[in-house]
């Protein structure tokens, strides 16, 4: 079976980007789907909590700041639920603060990205690189 | 007062003494009219004891009269001088009570001023947050359209697309200077303070500089101690900014085939970095403006026209919170030495 030239992994990989601004969300889809990625957007974490429960997703991309509740908390409630503990986390955040950092990895991310020092193909990379390491 | 008692005790004495002046002396006269006839030997001695009575009480009295002037000249003076400081005290609560108003004109006018401060700040803060997602989309729809992969672009519109890209960053770094400034003067910019070694930080921003200089054809010599560097108190995301920006200006304003210097060393207890380029310079009347908000040389825009003026600023809060210094020794056309000095021991707390 041909495997897909961008991606050393067998079938297309699902991910989940929780993304409360639909240009950046957009954007990510766009460029994750041109490197045979299959995506799911979310623009808070209720939605996300319905992709997750109705679809397999190899890792999820994390926006901290998010209409209603913050992606810290998201990312505590789903280490903590047994179904999802297990999905790799990536949060995305604007500001970079070291202490956002660190926080996000204390809950258990498995990395971290700066949106605004980042290009969309290194955030693939980023993906890539996490789910190769799973 | 006291003067006044002795006044008064020294007007009933001179009532007195006036009174018993007309007494003998009326009785001298009734001595002299009524007795004459009968014993003339008698009546000269009465007369002369008489006589001498009244004079030793006029002496009295003029003496008791003179004191009794001086006293009233006394009480005049003090009254006068009660009625002088009287209105000398009045004038003074008068100044005291406008000095209170204004006081508490002032302290109004302070904290509004704070208010409006505070106010400033959170909205750079704001701004400068809800910018930075808009920005960064944009940024990345011009990265996409100039990548082969989205579909192929003639000359002019690659050019056209290439100078949006410029744009777009310049403003995303322009949007990211003025917020960390407004953090920094918010008090928000929290310093995380660690003992650690300065060579990875100064390695890191060496190696930054090394990208650009290269593609600029500069010259870039460095010297950094084979005995490596000491741990010192800092926060290293910090300090890397504020080494990252002088040597980002040095790269800035040194033309095409220059040469930059970047030595550190340590001595007497101090490190010392020094970066020197044989750039434009900064002209002597704008040197003492260098550090502060918004400013940038006049030779500087003419370089480079876009530039926040916020950097070296930056830097020199950054250094001041390490209890180091920064100076600069430069002159127009012949380059810029900027000198930072940073001590070993632990730095200022907050």
């Amino acid at each position: 079976m041909d495997q897909p030239q961008s991606s050393s992994l067998p079938e297309k990989i699902t991910v989940l980007i929780v993304e409360d601004d639909s240009f950046m969300g957009s954007l990510l889809k766009r460029k994750f789907e041109q490197e045979s990625f299959s995506i799911f957007l979310a623009t808070n974490a209720e939605e996300a909590r319905g992709v997750l429960k109705s679809n397999r997703i190899a890792l999820m991309l994390l926006d901290i700041v998010l209409p209603g509740m913050d992606g810290f908390s998201f990312l505590k409630e789903l280490k903590a639920t047994p179904e999802f503990q297990n999905i790799p986390v990536i949060i995305t955040s604007n500001l970079g603060k070291p202490e956002e950092i660190e926080r996000g990895l204390a809950e258990g991310a498995s990395g971290y990205i700066i949106k605004a020092e980042a290009s969309t193909a290194e955030i693939v990379e980023k993906v890539r690189k996490v789910l190769e390491k799973k | 007062m006291e003067e006044t008692k002795n006044y008064g005790k020294m007007r009933s004495f001179w009532f007195f003494q006036t009174m018993a002046i007309i007494v003998a002396a009326g009785l001298a006269v009734f001595n002299f009219l009524y007795l004459r006839a009968e014993n003339i030997s008698v009546f000269f001695i009465s007369l002369a004891i008489n006589i001498l009575l009244v004079l030793i009480l006029a002496a009295r009295a003029w003496g008791l009269s003179k004191i009794f002037s001086d006293l009233r000249k006394d009480r005049d003076s003090c009254n006068t001088e009660t009625a002088v400081k009287s209105s000398e005290i009045q004038e003074l609560e008068k100044i005291t009570r406008q000095l209170v108003r204004r006081d508490l004109e002032l302290a109004r006018a302070n904290q509004r001023l704070a208010e409006l401060d505070a106010a400033k700040s959170d909205f750079i803060s704001i701004a400068a947050h809800q910018l930075r997602t808009p920005l960064t989309g944009i940024k990345w729809s011009y990265t996409e359209l100039l990548d082969p992969k989205t579909g192929s672009l003639n000359d002019e519109q690659k050019q056209l697309l290439k100078n949006g890209f410029t744009g777009i960053t310049n403003i995303i770094d322009l949007v990211n200077d003025l917020l960390n400034v407004s953090h920094l003067e918010e008090g928000k910019y929290e310093f995380n303070f660690k003992k650690q070694p300065l060579l990875p930080i100064v390695n890191k921003a060496m190696a930054g500089l090394k990208l650009v200089a290269d593609e600029k054809k500069i010259t870039l010599f460095s010297k950094i101690p084979a005995s490596g560097l000491p741990e010192i108190n800092m926060d290293g995301e910090k300090m890397g900014l504020a080494l990252a920006n002088v040597l980002d200006n040095a790269i800035k304003y040194t033309p095409k085939g220059g040469r930059i210097d970047f030595l550190v060393s340590q001595e007497q207890g101090l490190i010392k970095i020094v970066v020197q380029d044989s750039g434009i310079g900064i002209p002597k009347d704008q040197k003492g403006r260098l550090f502060t908000k918004f400013f940038r040389a006049n030779n500087a825009v003419g370089v480079q026209t876009s530039g926040t003026g916020l950097g070296l600023y930056m830097v020199k809060k950054i250094i001041d919170r390490h209890n180091g210094k920064i100076t600069v020794d430069s002159a127009e056309g012949k380059g810029a030495t900027f000198i930072i000095t940073l001590p070993e021991q632990s730095a200022k707390k907050k």
